[in-house]
C-alpha cells in the first residue's frame, strides 16, 4: 500500500480523523476521567470510500489532495513485460 | 454533580462521541496506524481530551439547547451525552425544568385542561348575568 500527497509529494505521513464513542466519569472534583474509547468508524472502510478519501490529510502541507494506491506492485508485471517486448 | 440521568439517576458514568485523530504511515507496503505526534506533544490524544471536555461544558453550560425533542418518547433527549448504564438520552442538569417526566406535550397538556377552559369560557359568558336559582317546571 502506498499514499502519495498530490501536493507536495514528500510526505508518508497522513491524517485521518475519525469519530470514536467515549465512556467517561465525573470524579469527585468534577474533573473527567475516560473510562473507554471504542472506535465508530472502520478504518478500512474509510480509506477504501471515495467520499471519505478527502478527509485524508497530509501531515507536512496539510493538503487534501491524496492518491492512495492499494497495491502498487499491480502494474509492475505489466512494466515488465513491456520492457521485455520493447527488448 | 454535574448531569444526570432520569432513568436510572446515574450522575457519575456517562458516554459522548468524540472526533480524534489518527496518524497513517505508509512503509515498506504496510500501513501503519498510529496516533499523530508533533515531536514529543501526542496530538490525538489532545484532541480526544479537549473535545470532550468541550462537549461537556458545552452540555452542562447550555443545557437546554443540547436538548432535542422526541415525538416517540415524548420527552427531551441529550444531543450530545448518553448514560453509559441504561443507554437513556435523558441526560440533563440536576434541578433542571427539562425534566423529562414532568413534561407533557402541548396536545396532551390541552386535553388536559379542556374542562377547566370550558368552565372559565361559560364564566366569561354568563358573568354579567344574574344566577338562576330556579327554573321553571
Amino acid at each position: 500500500m502506498q499514499i502519495d500527497c498530490l501536493s507536495c509529494g514528500k510526505s508518508s505521513e497522513f491524517l485521518l480523523p475519525l469519530w470514536v464513542s467515549t465512556t467517561f466519569s465525573f470524579k469527585e472534583d468534577g474533573t473527567l476521567s475516560i473510562l473507554h474509547v471504542k472506535p465508530l468508524e472502520s478504518l478500512e472502510e474509510k480509506l477504501t470510500d471515495n467520499k471519505s478519501l478527502r478527509e485524508i490529510s497530509c501531515k507536512e502541507c496539510g493538503s487534501n489532495e491524496v492518491d492512495i494506491v492499494f497495491n502498487e506492485y499491480d502494474n509492475q508485471e505489466d512494466d515488465e513485460v513491456s520492457a521485455l517486448e520493447g527488448l | 454533580m454535574q448531569l444526570i440521568c432520569h432513568d436510572c439517576w446515574n450522575y457519575t458514568y456517562f458516554e459522548v462521541d468524540v472526533e480524534t485523530l489518527r496518524e497513517l504511515k505508509a512503509d515498506n507496503g504496510q500501513l501503519v496506524v498510529q496516533d499523530t505526534k508533533f515531536d514529543d506533544f501526542n496530538y490525538s490524544e489532545s484532541m480526544l481530551r479537549d473535545n470532550l471536555n468541550d462537549i461537556v461544558q458545552y452540555v452542562i453550560k447550555q443545557n437546554g439547547a443540547a436538548l432535542i425533542w422526541d415525538p416517540e418518547s415524548e420527552s427531551y433527549q441529550n444531543n450530545y451525552i448518553s448514560c453509559a448504564r441504561c443507554g437513556s438520552k435523558k441526560i440533563t442538569k440536576p434541578y433542571s425544568h427539562w425534566h423529562s417526566n414532568r413534561h407533557q406535550s402541548l396536545d396532551k397538556e390541552l386535553l388536559a385542561n379542556h374542562k377547566e377552559f370550558t368552565e372559565l369560557r361559560r364564566e366569561r359568558n354568563y358573568a354579567d348575568r344574574l344566577p338562576v336559582l330556579w327554573e321553571k317546571q
